[in-house]
């Protein structure tokens, strides 16, 4: 009798993944078309304004590049956190202590200080806060045993908390009525390039982020999180305290959510508010959620993330368009986008796997 | 056109009708395996085995662990296919591919560590198992359940639920599930060891009793005791190959010890006397808990020498692995103390045991030796990536590791495609060089050796011995644990035997026959064997 048998493949090839990451999205395309044209669309129009939205012309690849600073931020410290098996769903959560830290030291810090270092300042503390707040999920979890989804997730709402405390409570700008604090002084406001939103100073910080990651695959550090995230035990006996390497990442990716917090402030709202996070009608989630996307869609890897944060800050963009133009709700967007991720993490477990027929004896 | 996949549906067929008493005569052969082979990524765990289980009688199969004996039961349960050989249920040829098919032909095994649903009552669980109704399964069943506990004093309330009930009681409900499903042939997978000594009688009073009704059991075990109590005939296995099946009547303890712990003619190693020097490694009165809390290494105390070879003989289980992960710190000692060359150790982290200069060849290699996923030079480096030359203060030296893997390769004789190739890709033997070639590097004071050659080819359990004697050499205290008593015998100085967590005797290797190490392994003290 033949049976079917799924057996694991030893090693997937390079080319076989690529090619099913491929396919995935053309799957995901196709059964997109399917959903549009059920909406009386025209599929192909939808897909190709969809890309010129995103990607065609200096002012729509301006404002992806401005959605891909926060993503990429946090998709790189997720995907190291990923990478150690740190499951910190705490992104947005971080990224609102970032923005809340630095919006502080711009509006109420003592001292007089020269504007880049007031600049300075407030990217180190937005590290340090969302660096802090994501640390003590890591802590809790090595001490008590908390389980590390459930404590960042929670922590999330905390903050989230904590920021409409602050924007309708003793931070809210005097006399203006509305749920925001004073605007940030014009000093500590990030430049951006000519024309656009792209506070690039921000961008700067991540292309560093980036090609510093790249660097960790051959350090100590890196190894030791790499050994760690493939295999704690060995990792355990080799003298790796897990208690560091999990505190580690968690500052890491915690701090660099915090860092997109604190360019968003000061490089796009010029003020806290509800929604620096990215959250709000206009988008699927906030960017802590998305990058979340955004880490496993580049496979952990800084480089693959960076690439993720371009690719899904483009959809994001381009289905705003699409939005504007051809009137199709967001939510169909969003739908599309969801199916190409699902198809893309189910193509890429099925590419662990072959099928095989096992003819019986 | 026959459909060449099987369709659950259509394959269904009607409940087994359960009768009180097996449709065959007492004495009759009901099930029968030939020449059963199996292997497992190249390693053999049966070999040619033969053998066969009747009406009414119970048949031990015994052997050390890794001897084959589950393996051999899980083929005859259809979990397996084995790779060459026949089985004939009932003197005709089967084939046995899935325990549904094993269940069917009234084939029932009662696993180890089988597993049930704490909040699912007694009922339940059988009617999981057993009933086809799709609406209250356990409603149903209940009536079944009182005929069968009535009839074999299985008592067991099919109200209570699963979390309520002890060891014995689980298994009690795992064994009328089993007869519930029509079982003729029974196979129990060391049935006893979760059970209290009383439960342990009750058990055997059933099984007796169902022997009597014509049912045929396998008890597959590693103690000794048991198999002369209970069973009927008995069958040893030793390193997948049958030794012999004899009549229990004709068996004593001792020649069961020397068959099952057998001796190995294939070859040798030789091992030339070395000056032993200062004391490397003390243990005093050591206490480890085990996984679920229990005493898992009780009152044990020992000591090892510069160029000396400690073996640690004993079944699998009796407290062998706690006892080496409290001397390489990754489990707590509760009691004792541990000294490494005079400095005191106990509860000191992984860390700091591997600098003292102690070295670890894990029993699970795969598990604990290696990071599968990464490739074979980081893997070389495990141990040492924090130190020059393999690091700088911040980033790792490449192109000094990629030295070290390529002198350690050649060195030790690691075959793998190339240095940068995962770690995964290797064979067993391979994968135990590679962990070797890293821990033996370096100073090294002593060498922690868990079943270093278990499951390995000839010539790499041959140069794996020789590795070993050679850190003996260079002074290096080693301590060895292993199942395989040829080599424990053929490596070891000094021998201490561990029965249930205690050391039963420490003896020079030289003044100690298998058969007396056999006994010691099987509960029986040194001062008694004298």
């Amino acid at each position: 009798m033949l049976r079917l048998k799924i057996v694991k493949r030893v090693v997937p090839s390079p080319w076989l993944e690529l090619g099913i990451s491929g396919l995935s999205i053309v799957i995901a395309l196709l059964v997109g078309s399917l959903l549009l044209w059920t909406q009386g669309f025209d599929p192909l129009h939808i897909y190709l304004t969809l890309f010129s939205g995103a990607f065609g012309g200096f002012s729509a690849l301006a404002e992806t590049l401005t959605k891909t600073i926060p993503l990429l931020l946090i998709g790189e410290g997720l995907a190291i956190a990923f990478k150690a098996r740190a499951w910190n769903i705490g992104a947005p959560g971080q990224m609102t202590i970032g923005a809340i830290t630095g919006t502080g030291v711009a509006l109420f810090f003592p001292f007089d200080l020269p504007a880049p270092a007031s600049v300075a300042l407030m990217f180190l503390a937005g590290f340090a806060a969302g660096g802090g707040f994501a640390a003590i999920c890591a802590f809790l979890n090595n001490k008590i045993g908390l389980d590390m989804v459930i404590g960042t997730l929670l922590l999330n709402y905390v903050a989230h908390k904590l920021l409409l405390y602050l924007v309708y409570g003793p931070w809210q700008a005097p006399g203006v009525g509305f749920p925001y604090t004073a605007p940030l002084p014009a000093s500590v406001c990030l430049p951006t390039l000519a024309g656009t939103r792209v506070h690039y100073p921000t961008l700067i910080i991540g292309i560093a982020v980036v090609l510093m990651f790249i660097l960790l695959r051959r350090t100590k550090l890196g190894y030791e999180v790499r050994v760690f995230g493939e295999n704690p035990t060995a990792a355990s006996y080799a003298g790796i305290s897990s208690f560091k390497i999990m505190m580690l990442v968690m500052i890491i990716s915690g701090g660099l959510a915090g860092l997109a917090g604190v360019g968003e402030v000061a490089g796009i709202h010029h003020m806290l508010k509800q929604g620096v996070d990215g959250s709000g009608l206009a988008y699927v989630s906030s960017y802590g959620y998305t990058a979340i996307i955004v880490a496993w869609l580049g496979r952990r890897s800084a480089l693959g993330s960076a690439l993720a944060a371009f690719f899904i800050a483009g959809i994001l963009i381009g289905g705003h368009g699409v939005q504007l133009i051809e009137g199709i709700p967001y939510a169909m967007v969003t739908a599309i986008l969801g199916l190409i991720l699902i198809s893309l993490i189910g193509g890429a477990i099925l590419s662990r796997y072959r099928i095989v027929l096992d003819g019986g004896r | 056109m026959k459909i060449p996949f099987k369709i659950p549906i259509l394959g269904r067929k009607k409940e087994r009708k359960v009768t009180a008493v097996p449709e065959v005569k007492i004495g009759e052969t009901v099930a029968e395996m030939r020449g059963i082979t199996k292997r497992f990524l190249g390693m053999l765990a049966n070999d040619h085995v033969d053998f066969d289980v009747q009406a009414g009688e119970i048949h031990a199969l015994l052997g050390e662990n890794g001897a084959g004996k589950t393996t051999l039961m899980n083929i005859l349960y259809g979990l397996y296919k084995p790779d060459e050989g026949e089985i004939r249920i009932r003197s005709k040829n089967v084939n046995i591919g899935s325990p549904k098919d094993a269940i069917e032909l009234g084939i029932g095994m009662v696993h180890q560590l089988f597993k049930q649903v704490p909040r699912h009552t007694v009922a339940e669980t059988i009617a999981l198992a057993s009933s086809r109704d799709f609406f209250f399964p356990g409603s149903k069943v209940k009536k079944r359940i009182l005929r069968i506990s009535e009839e074999f004093g299985l008592k067991v309330d099919p109200n209570a639920e699963i979390w309520q009930l002890s060891a014995a009681e689980r298994q009690k409900v795992e064994i009328m599930k089993v007869l519930c499903r029509g079982a003729e042939i029974l196979i129990l997978d060391e049935p006893t060891s979760t059970l209290t000594l009383q439960g342990k009688r009750e058990l055997f009073s059933r099984l007796k009793e169902m022997k009597k009704k014509g049912y045929a059991i396998i008890f597959i075990t590693h103690k000794l005791d048991e198999v002369l109590e209970i069973s009927d005939r008995v069958t040893v296995l030793k390193k997948g190959k049958k030794v012999k099946t004899l009549p229990t009547s004709k068996a004593t303890k001792r020649s069961l010890a020397v068959w099952m712990v057998g001796r190995e003619v294939l070859f040798r190693v030789k091992k030339k006397p070395v000056k032993k020097g200062k004391t490397v490694l003390e243990v005093k009165k050591l206490r480890v808990l085990g996984d679920k809390g229990e005493t898992a290494v009780m009152n044990v105390s020992f000591s090892i020498r510069e160029g000396e070879i400690l073996g640690i003989a004993g079944i699998g289980g009796s407290g062998q692995r706690e006892l080496i992960e409290a001397l390489t710190g990754l489990r707590k000692v509760v009691e004792g103390e541990v000294i490494l060359s005079e400095k005191e150790m106990t509860n000191a982290s992984p860390r700091k045991f591997v600098n003292a200069g102690v070295a670890y060849i894990p029993e699970q290699r795969i598990e604990v030796g290696i990071v599968p996923t990464m490739n074979v030079k980081e893997n070389l480096i495990l141990k040492d990536y924090r130190v020059p030359p393999f690091s700088g203060r911040v980033f790792l030296n490449y192109s000094a590791i990629s030295r070290n893997a390529e002198e350690k390769i050649s060195r030790y004789n690691i075959i793998t495609p190339s240095p940068d190739s995962r770690a995964s890709l290797l064979s067993g033997g391979n994968i135990q060089r590679l962990i070797l070639a890293r821990e033996t590097s370096g100073e090294l004071k002593l060498l922690i050796a868990a079943y270093p050659t278990y499951g390995l080819d000839v010539g790499s359990i041959e140069s794996i011995r020789e590795l070993m004697l050679e850190q003996r050499r260079k002074k290096g205290a080693i301590l060895l644990v292993s199942e395989d008593l040829d080599e424990i015998m053929m490596m070891s100085d000094r021998i201490a035997v561990m029965y249930e967590g205690k050391i039963m005797g420490i003896v020079d290797a030289d003044e100690v026959s298998r058969e007396e190490i056999g006994l010691m392994m099987t509960g029986t003290p040194w001062g008694e064997i004298l």
